[in-house]
C-alpha cells in the first residue's frame, strides 16, 4: 500500500499513526535506518510492528470507542495517569468516559521515566498536547472523507467528529478509515493547539480513572507483581550510613528457617548503599523471619563522630551556617505566631519498593528504600 | 493442611501454622487486594474479615483461620460493602490507593455493626487504618455517604 524508500539517516522524532486489527494506534518513536516512514506505517498495518519499529505508543483508540492513554511515568497518590490522560483527550476532543490508562512497562523507549519534582505534566504537557492534536487531525481528515464533507467545517468533541448536521463516532471512524499517516517534529509542532479557553478537561474537575481499580482492590501495585522463580530479598542496612562496613555475618540461625537461602553483600558501585546485606528466601515471609535471626556486626565509619563544631570549621558549611542564621534571626520572626499554612505530606507512595536485579527477580520486603532502583507503583507488567 | 473459607469457598493452605495469613491470602491464593504495610498491625493495609470482624492479617497465623470464614476485599459483596466502593469512586476517595482495601475492610466492619455511625464513632473506628496520603477527610465522608445511602438518604 505504501512507496518504499530507502533513507540512510535514523529519523529520530516520527509520529506515526495507522489502523491495526485492533484499532488506531497512534506513537512515536526512532525509525531504523534504511527504512522510510511509509515502510514503517505499512509495518503497523500489517501488525508486524517490532521489526522496523518499535514506537512509543501514546494512544490506541479500540473498535468500540475506547481510548487507552499510556502512561510512562510512576503513580504514587498524584494521579499522574488522570493529568497526563486529560492533556491528550482534551486535545483529541475524547469523552471522557471512553478513556483509560495503562501504566507501561519500563522499557527505555519510553525515555526518562523517573517521576519526582513536579515535573511530569510540564516536561510532557507540549509533547502530549502534539500528540493529542496529530491524533485529531488524523481523525478529522479520515472523518471528512466518510462524511463527505470539507475538513476546514470539521469539529472534534465528545470522540465524534461533526460537520454540520453530519457526524460520526471515533469508533466508527476507527472502523471504516485507512488510516496510516506521519507527522514529521516540524509537522507536529505546526499543528494547531486547542484554545484555553476551549479546554474541557484540563483545569477542571475530572473523575480520575484510577480511582474504581483503587476501591475494589484490583489495581496491581508493586508488590503484587510476580515472575517466574521469583525471590524475595529483605535489606539489612548498617545503623549508620556513611563510611560503614560489615564486620561479620552470621546466618546460622536462619539455615533452618524453610525458604530461606542465602544473606548476600551487596556491592553497590555507585557506593549509595554502603555496608547493606539482603537476606534472600523463597517467600516474603521467610525473608522476613530469616532477616530477624540473621546477625550482622557493622563497624561504623569515621562519620558518628563528627560534631557541629567541626561543620562549623569547614568554610564552606560556615557560610550556610551564617546564611542559615540570618534567616533564622531576620525572616524567623515574621513569620512567628502564624499557623503554618499547609500540611506536611510525605512524598512516597505506601508501599514496599522493588527491584528486579540479577538472574533471578527480587523483590525487597523493606518500607524504606528510597535509594534503590525501583519500578512504577503500578506498573502494568505482572 | 489448614482448611477455610474465603470469599464463600472452601480453600487449603499447606503452608506452616505460623505463617500469617496475610501471606497465604496473597501469595498462596493469590488474591493480591489485600496489602501488605508494616507486618506489625500498626497501620491497617491488611485488614480482612474473619467471621465478619475487621482482623489484621499480617499478624494473624494461617492456624487461626482453620474452619473459619474469611472475607477479603475481593469477595465484599455485601450490601454495605457495595455501598461503601461505590461511596468511595463518587467521593474520589483513594490517592495512591494501597492503603484503601484494609480503609474499606474496616469501615464495612463498622457498617455492619453500627448502621449510622457519628464522625466520632467513625474516627474511633477507623484510627487503626493509616493513609499515607492523607485522605482521611475524604475516607470519613465516604463512610457517611455509604451510612446514609443505607439508611434512606440521611447525612
Amino acid at each position: 500500500m505504501a512507496m518504499l524508500q530507502k533513507n540512510s539517516t535514523i529519523d529520530r522524532r516520527t509520529f506515526i499513526a495507522g489502523t491495526v486489527s485492533t484499532g488506531l494506534v497512534m506513537g512515536l518513536g526512532a525509525i531504523l535506518p534504511g527504512c522510510s516512514r511509509e515502510e514503517v506505517v505499512s509495518e503497523i498495518v500489517s501488525g508486524g510492528m517490532s521489526k522496523l519499529f518499535s514506537p512509543a505508543v501514546w494512544f490506541e483508540i479500540d473498535a468500540s470507542g475506547g481510548i487507552q492513554i499510556n502512561i510512562a511515568k510512576a503513580e504514587m497518590g498524584q494521579h499522574v495517569g488522570t493529568a497526563l490522560a486529560r492533556i491528550v483527550a482534551d486535545e483529541l476532543g475524547a469523552d471522557w468516559n471512553d478513556v483509560s490508562i495503562k501504566h507501561v512497562d519500563t522499557d527505555p523507549k519510553w525515555g526518562y521515566m523517573v517521576t519526582g519534582g513536579s515535573w511530569s505534566v510540564f516536561t510532557s504537557f507540549a509533547m502530549l498536547s502534539n500528540a493529542g492534536a496529530a491524533g485529531r487531525t488524523i481523525l478529522i481528515e479520515a472523518a471528512a472523507k466518510l462524511l463527505g464533507v470539507d475538513e476546514g467545517a470539521c469539529i472534534a468533541a465528545d470522540s465524534r467528529i461533526s460537520a454540520g448536521d453530519k457526524s460520526i463516532s471515533y469508533a466508527d471512524i476507527v472502523v471504516q478509515g485507512d488510516i496510516s499517516r506521519t507527522f514529521s517534529d516540524e509537522e507536529l509542532a505546526a499543528l494547531p493547539m486547542l484554545p484555553a479557553a476551549d479546554r474541557r478537561l484540563i483545569g477542571m474537575q475530572t473523575a480520575s480513572v484510577d480511582i474504581p481499580e483503587k476501591s475494589t482492590g484490583t489495581a496491581v501495585y508493586g508488590i503484587d507483581a510476580t515472575l517466574p522463580n521469583m525471590l524475595y530479598a529483605h535489606p539489612m542496612m548498617p545503623p549508620t550510613r556513611y563510611g560503614a562496613t560489615i564486620s561479620s555475618i552470621d546466618d546460622t540461625p536462619a539455615k533452618d528457617i524453610p525458604g530461606y537461602l542465602q544473606t548476600l553483600r551487596i556491592d553497590d558501585p555507585s557506593d549509595t548503599l554502603q555496608a547493606w546485606a539482603v537476606v534472600i528466601a523463597e517467600s516474603y515471609p521467610a525473608a522476613m523471619k530469616a532477616a530477624d535471626a540473621v546477625n550482622i556486626e557493622w563497624q561504623a565509619g569515621d562519620r558518628p563522630s563528627v560534631r557541629p563544631t567541626f561543620l562549623l570549621r569547614a568554610p564552606g558549611l560556615q557560610l550556610i551556617v551564617r546564611v542559615a542564621y540570618w534567616w533564622l534571626t531576620t525572616e524567623m520572626p515574621l513569620q512567628r505566631g502564624k499557623a503554618p499554612p499547609i500540611h506536611y505530606r510525605q512524598h512516597t507512595e505506601r508501599e514496599p519498593h522493588c527491584i528486579s536485579r540479577s538472574n533471578r527477580p527480587m523483590r525487597w520486603s523493606s518500607l524504606s528504600m528510597a535509594n534503590a532502583t525501583f519500578m512504577p507503583a503500578t506498573s502494568g507488567s505482572r | 493442611m489448614i482448611q477455610f473459607d474465603l470469599n464463600g469457598k472452601t480453600v487449603k493452605s499447606e503452608s506452616a501454622d505460623d505463617t500469617p495469613l496475610l501471606w497465604v491470602i496473597r501469595d498462596e491464593l493469590n488474591l493480591k487486594g489485600t496489602k501488605f504495610g508494616c507486618g506489625i498491625a500498626m497501620c491497617g493495609a491488611c485488614t480482612i474479615h474473619i467471621d465478619g470482624t475487621p482482623a489484621r492479617s499480617c499478624v494473624t497465623p494461617v492456624s487461626a483461620a482453620a474452619g473459619r470464614s474469611l472475607t477479603t476485599i475481593e469477595g465484599l459483596e455485601s450490601d454495605v460493602g457495595q455501598a461503601l466502593q461505590a461511596a468511595w469512586i463518587s467521593e474520589q476517595v483513594p490517592q495512591c490507593g494501597y492503603c484503601q482495601s484494609g480503609q474499606i475492610m474496616s469501615a464495612a466492619g463498622l457498617l455492619a455493626e453500627n448502621p449510622n455511625p457519628d464522625d466520632t464513632e467513625i474516627n474511633a473506628a477507623m484510627n487503626g487504618n493509616l493513609c499515607r496520603c492523607m485522605a482521611y477527610t475524604r475516607i470519613r465522608k465516604a463512610i457517611n455517604v455509604a451510612a446514609s445511602n443505607d439508611n434512606g438518604g440521611e447525612e
